[in-house]
């Protein structure tokens, strides 16, 4: 109750009137802003998909041609997209159907990421499992919203050094991932929501999967 | 062309725009439970990385100035953990599959013990009733598309907007000890039927069960062989069924 309207007690009805339209005003805004998000993301998506299809086709095919060569995929990104890193990594090594294909996410194992953390600094908790794993004809996928993210843009020095394929996932203008020299091909989600572009981002991951899924599997 | 296999894009904005009205219910309800002191607790046996995203949406939101909330993914064994984390007045939530089991039980199980229960599944639609709030998508790959993270975006962005409503963040009613769906009262002793699950029994009759308002010793008479784990109804202090057997 109210204690701040010194004449709510003699209109206690008329308070409780208010607070529920209230309430149904309020889930009425909520559900009218999810429309309204949700057909905004469904939009990036499909927009995303169709200006970056050369790009996505072109990654898949790098892709593709070194998983044949036996490479190996390592993911990696922070936060939010160090769990769209590890879904990613999951549909290649474990996916419902199709072919399992090497892939893991750099951030998966709390030992490793938190000593390196502790020891040497964030900034090098990829770069430093990079120099340890990564061999020529491997692929290093990273993913980041502002694309500016430190110790991704070390991590794919690294990468670059060791002579695997590196691909960025980035939002905004593409950030530094989309000028950086260490990066090959860097798919840009062209939004300023950090939301709206990791969506867009999982939708570009599950296209480059199912590419390289139909790629390998029509070269058998 | 060769998106034959893709929704078209009516035909996924139809079904999100379904979805609306329920999110917008779960997070009031979810704001509500915040504001009175409750955790999120976040589970995804299929895909434990959606736990994790979930969980750091609210515990550290990518927009300045909104407000972290409790938010904790929990992994396997989820039953196990489960029982001594969660407490009354806290909220689950599962990302999962419909159809899956695991899930199905610790959702039963939480209601029992007091939590709003939120199932975000893709596929089959669980049984109505299985949790608190259903939030689905059909969409194949759902959890990969990124329809599935709109959907825990979009939970997220609507409880902050909730919090911007103080007046609106206490709990409606608070008769039932905040647990949704568990009314009627027996016209003869006016005590309720309540689900409890069993904690601990002995050689003697009286039993000691967890309910929705804690723990409390009921007369376990009339059900032969009760064991801890066993979900039972509980009804002017006796136990007068078993609904459930004991879950992992």
């Amino acid at each position: 109750m109210s204690t701040t309207e010194p004449t709510g007690f003699l209109y206690p009805f008329i308070e409780e009137d208010e607070k529920e339209k209230n309430g149904n005003d309020l889930l009425a805004d909520l559900a009218a802003s999810a429309r309204t998000k949700a057909a905004e993301s469904l939009r990036l998506c499909q927009e995303t998909l169709s200006s970056q299809r050369q790009q996505i086709e072109l990654a898949a095919a790098e892709m593709a041609a070194r998983f044949a060569a036996g490479g190996r995929l390592f993911t990696f990104g922070n936060g939010g997209s160090a769990t769209d890193a590890a879904l990613l990594a999951e549909m290649f090594s474990a996916p419902s159907f199709g072919n399992p294909l090497p892939a893991r996410s750099l951030a998966d194992d709390q030992a490793v990421v938190t000593a390196l953390g502790n020891d040497i600094g964030f900034e090098l908790v990829f770069r430093r499992q990079l120099i340890a794993f990564a061999k020529n004809g491997d692929v290093a996928v990273g993913l980041s919203t502002s694309g500016n993210s430190d110790n991704l843009l070390a991590a794919f020095a690294e990468a670059r050094r060791r002579g695997l394929l590196t691909i960025g996932l980035a939002g905004y203008d593409g950030g530094s991932m989309a000028t950086s020299d260490d990066v090959d091909m860097c798919i840009v989600v062209a939004s300023e929501s950090i939301h709206r572009i990791q969506e867009a981002q999982d939708a570009v991951c599950f296209e480059i999967w199912k590419t390289v899924q139909k790629l390998l599997s029509t070269e058998e | 062309m060769e998106r034959a296999t893709t929704p078209a894009l009516e035909q996924m904005e139809a079904g999100l725009g379904a979805v609306a009205d329920d999110l917008a219910s779960t997070a009031l309800v979810m704001a509500r439970r915040f504001a009175a002191g409750g955790t999120l607790w976040c589970v995804a046996p299929d895909w434990p990385a959606h736990a994790n995203h979930l969980a750091v949406e609210f515990v550290h939101p990518v927009m300045v100035g909104k407000r972290a909330l409790p938010a904790v993914a929990v992994g396997a064994p989820l039953l196990r953990k489960m029982r001594v984390l969660a407490r009354s007045g806290d909220m689950l939530i599962a990302v999962s599959k419909g159809d899956n089991e695991e899930v199905a039980s610790v959702m039963r199980r939480a209601e029992v013990w007091g939590l709003t229960t939120v199932w975000l599944c893709t596929g089959d639609r669980p049984a109505p009733g299985s949790a608190t709030f259903i939030l689905s998508t059909h969409e194949p790959g759902g959890a990969y598309t990124g329809r599935v993270v709109l959907l825990y975006h979009l939970l997220w962005e609507l409880t902050q907007v909730c919090f911007e409503h103080p007046g609106l963040l206490q709990e409606p009613d608070s008769g039932t000890d905040g647990v949704e769906g568990i009314e009627g009262f027996c016209v003869t002793c006016s005590d309720e039927g309540r689900l409890a699950e069993v904690l601990d029994c002995g050689a003697d009759q009286m039993i000691e069960v967890r309910t929705a308002r804690g723990r409390e010793m009921v007369d376990a008479g009339l059900v032969l062989d009760p064991r801890p784990g066993d979900l039972v109804l509980v009804h002017g202090g006796c136990v007068v069924s078993r609904v459930e057997g004991a879950a992992v």
